[in-house]
């Protein structure tokens, strides 16, 4: 199939290593990256459900990717459902800053009124540390609610992050969500996932 | 088969040639069992790419109405699109989305079917069956007819159908502007699938030419700077579009040169493959058609879209709108680009769609939210009395029929920026596919006003499909529907 890749681990990262291996000979523990990325996952999920989404920006590269490839229900399962090269979300810089323009005017009927978003994210392992460089797994769960309906949706992921340190600070340079659903339950993806 | 009177339908016969359309038509469940069973299952249906199952033992799951598929390539490199499930008892023998197999196994009893739908295992035949098992009769069923254009695969259930060829008629001039400007195929992306609440019609009713909410629903674009007269997106706002009906299909074209935004090399193969009259409107003309349906419900888009605040690429979707039920919507969307094109254009024509008319995208979003609202409010909608109508009145008095002796192309061709004439054909498509087979459920309505209120939507829409129809599918329901009237 065309843009399908034979290797069956699209994901293309390594397991959790053992803790010891984690940032081995940078002279920080592994405890210690975990908190680091830890706290940046977290005060980056609170930006956006708290919506401010200039200083959630700030928090990005300017060479940042933004992925939430398509899943595919496949025989071989696992991360091979993700072989296909299309994505519910595909952003560069320019997309999320104009998302969030667009957010900002009167007339993103889609989030008008806003959807109410919780971000948990749980399950933090830091895969890769260096002080330029930060490889992150964590699970997300996203709970949406929007206007008075009682029904809220639930979308389940693991998002896979490369966070870089840039002037001293941690940004969020790549991300892919590698949501649990094949088929999409909400309509179309208005908030940030 | 259904045996439900839908008095929404009534409504909808009696007012369509005055657009007064009953909103009830987007969430009756009388309707959409007769659009079950009157629509899609004897209609040609898109159901995906070649290009998705490439090599032999490829295969992919797919809707067709209520029913499920497998659409393979066998061994020997044919299609086949074969009914999921098992001639015993029913089971679906493929159980995931897509892969690669020779064979199909039931996890229930075990009969196992090769790639043509063979049945090829039955385990303890002898003891189980004996000789009272004819395996050539335990084939699993396969779809009626199915055939292919441009690497886009149809089916159909009906095996009284006419053939696709026929069905799609003069309007593959037009699809050729979406998937036939190649010599060595498409690159295709996806699909994505996502669940709406949507019906099935709207998106169709929207696409076939409703200029007239872009500068509303999708004003956020303009304020973005995504679209607008400087991106030539949908054109000079003040200009006209030409809004064009042509047998199974209506679209709107737009004053924006389809061949910009390729390379010369890429021209060159556009070229190739196009009449002098598809280059003429293409190239000379500089008409591009934005969105486009084809009955029932297949969208297809040619759209500029920026991945970058100074870069824009020529984007091409293809979407389905399958029916789930009267209020819900599944979503299929591809992405295609000709393979000249190369791979690097490919994949930011997909980032780009993907960003805007994609399952996340910025303009898609605005629509699902509002046809969503659309088909929530007229929930019920079908009592006495209930005057919950659409008004698709726009320019109905007005004569569709003006010449325009410059444009080569085929259909009713029809200028004019605003207008609701194309949703009135396509409506009108869907009243004749369900209409003319059950004179006694039409009850009081007026069984001429569909026929009478536009007589090229009637008859450009629907040459043969319903006649043939008539003596079998449409005759059953009309008794049924009679007992359950009287």
């Amino acid at each position: 199939m065309a843009g399908r890749e034979a290797d069956p681990d699209a994901t293309g990262r390594p397991a959790t290593p053992d803790a010891a291996d984690v940032g081995a000979g940078t002279g920080r523990s592994e405890a210690e990256w975990f908190h680091e990325a830890r706290r940046f996952l977290h005060r980056e999920a609170e930006k956006i459900d708290d919506r401010q989404f200039d200083d959630w920006l700030a928090m990005m590269t300017d060479d940042v990717r933004y992925r939430i490839p398509a899943r595919q229900t496949r025989s071989e399962g696992g991360k091979g459902e993700f072989r296909g090269d299309a994505h519910h979300v595909d952003d560069n810089r320019f997309m999320l800053e104009t998302r969030v323009e667009r957010l900002e005017t009167e007339h993103a009927w889609a989030e008008q009124p806003r959807s109410r978003t919780r971000h948990f994210v749980s399950n933090v392992r830091v895969v890769e540390a260096d002080e330029g460089e930060m490889t992150v797994k964590s699970n997300l769960l996203l709970h949406i609610n929007r206007g008075d309906d009682p029904d809220s949706h639930t979308i389940s992921g693991e998002r896979h992050d490369t966070l870089r340190s840039v002037d001293g600070e941690w940004k969020l340079a790549d991300r892919t969500v590698y949501l649990d659903h094949a088929t999409l339950p909400i309509g179309t993806i208005s908030v940030f996932i | 088969m259904s045996t439900q009177r839908s008095s929404v339908l009534d409504a909808w016969r009696a007012g369509m040639a005055d657009g007064e359309v009953p909103q009830g038509i987007f969430n009756d469940e009388a309707l959409f069992e007769l659009e079950m069973d009157r629509i899609f299952s004897r209609t040609w249906q898109f159901v995906g790419f070649e290009d998705e199952i490439a090599d032999p033992g490829d295969y992919v799951l797919r809707p067709i109405g209520n029913k499920e598929y497998i659409v393979t390539r066998d061994e020997d490199g044919d299609l086949r699109v074969l009914l999921n499930r098992c001639r015993h008892q029913g089971t679906p023998v493929c159980n995931v989305e897509a892969g690669n197999t020779s064979h199909f196994r039931c996890r229930y009893h075990g009969w196992t079917y090769d790639n043509e739908g063979e049945l090829i295992g039955v385990p303890h035949r002898d003891t189980a069956y004996g000789d009272d098992l004819d395996a050539e009769e335990m084939e699993l069923e396969r779809v009626a007819k199915f055939d292919t254009y441009e690497g886009m695969i149809f089916a159909n259930p009906d095996p009284d159908a006419e053939p696709l060829a026929e069905f799609l008629g003069e309007f593959t001039w037009y699809m050729d502007f979406f998937t036939g400007t190649t010599d060595e195929g498409l690159y295709v992306t996806g699909p994505t699938r996502s669940i709406t609440h949507v019906n099935w019609k709207m998106p169709l009713l929207n696409v076939v030419g409703d200029t007239y909410h872009g500068p509303t629903t999708h004003r956020s674009g303009f304020e973005t700077g995504l679209i607008g007269p400087d991106t030539e997106q949908f054109g000079d706002l003040s200009e006209h579009k030409l809004h064009i009906a042509c047998g199974p299909g209506a679209l709107e074209l737009a004053r924006r040169p389809y061949i910009a935004g390729h390379r010369d090399e890429v021209r060159d193969v556009i070229r190739r493959n196009v009449t002098d009259d598809q280059w003429t409107v293409m190239a000379d003309q500089g008409w591009t058609p934005n969105n486009c349906g084809l009955f029932p419900n297949v969208v297809m888009v040619n759209l500029s879209m920026k991945v970058a605040e100074d870069e824009k690429v020529p984007i091409t979707m293809v979407q389905t709108f399958v029916p789930r039920g009267p209020t819900e919507t599944e979503v299929f969307s591809w992405v295609v680009n000709q393979k000249e094109a190369g791979k690097a254009h490919h994949e930011k024509a997909v980032q780009a769609a993907t960003f805007t008319f994609g399952s996340g995208g910025t303009f898609l979003q605005d629509d699902i939210d509002i046809w969503s609202r659309l088909t929530e409010s007229g929930r019920g909608v079908g009592g006495a009395g209930d005057d919950r109508q659409m008004k698709l009145t726009m320019k109905l008095d007005e004569d569709h029929d003006e010449e325009n002796p410059d444009f080569p192309g085929p259909g009713r061709v029809y200028g004019v920026k605003f207008s609701e004439e194309n949703g009135r054909y396509y409506l009108n498509m869907v009243l004749d596919e369900l209409g003319d087979a059950d004179p006694d459920a039409a009850g009081g309505a007026d069984p001429d006003a569909t026929g009478g209120a536009d007589p090229d939507a009637t008859g450009g829409a629907d040459t043969d499909g319903t006649g043939t129809d008539d003596g079998d599918a449409g005759a059953g329901s009309a008794t049924d529907a009679a007992e359950g009237d009287d």
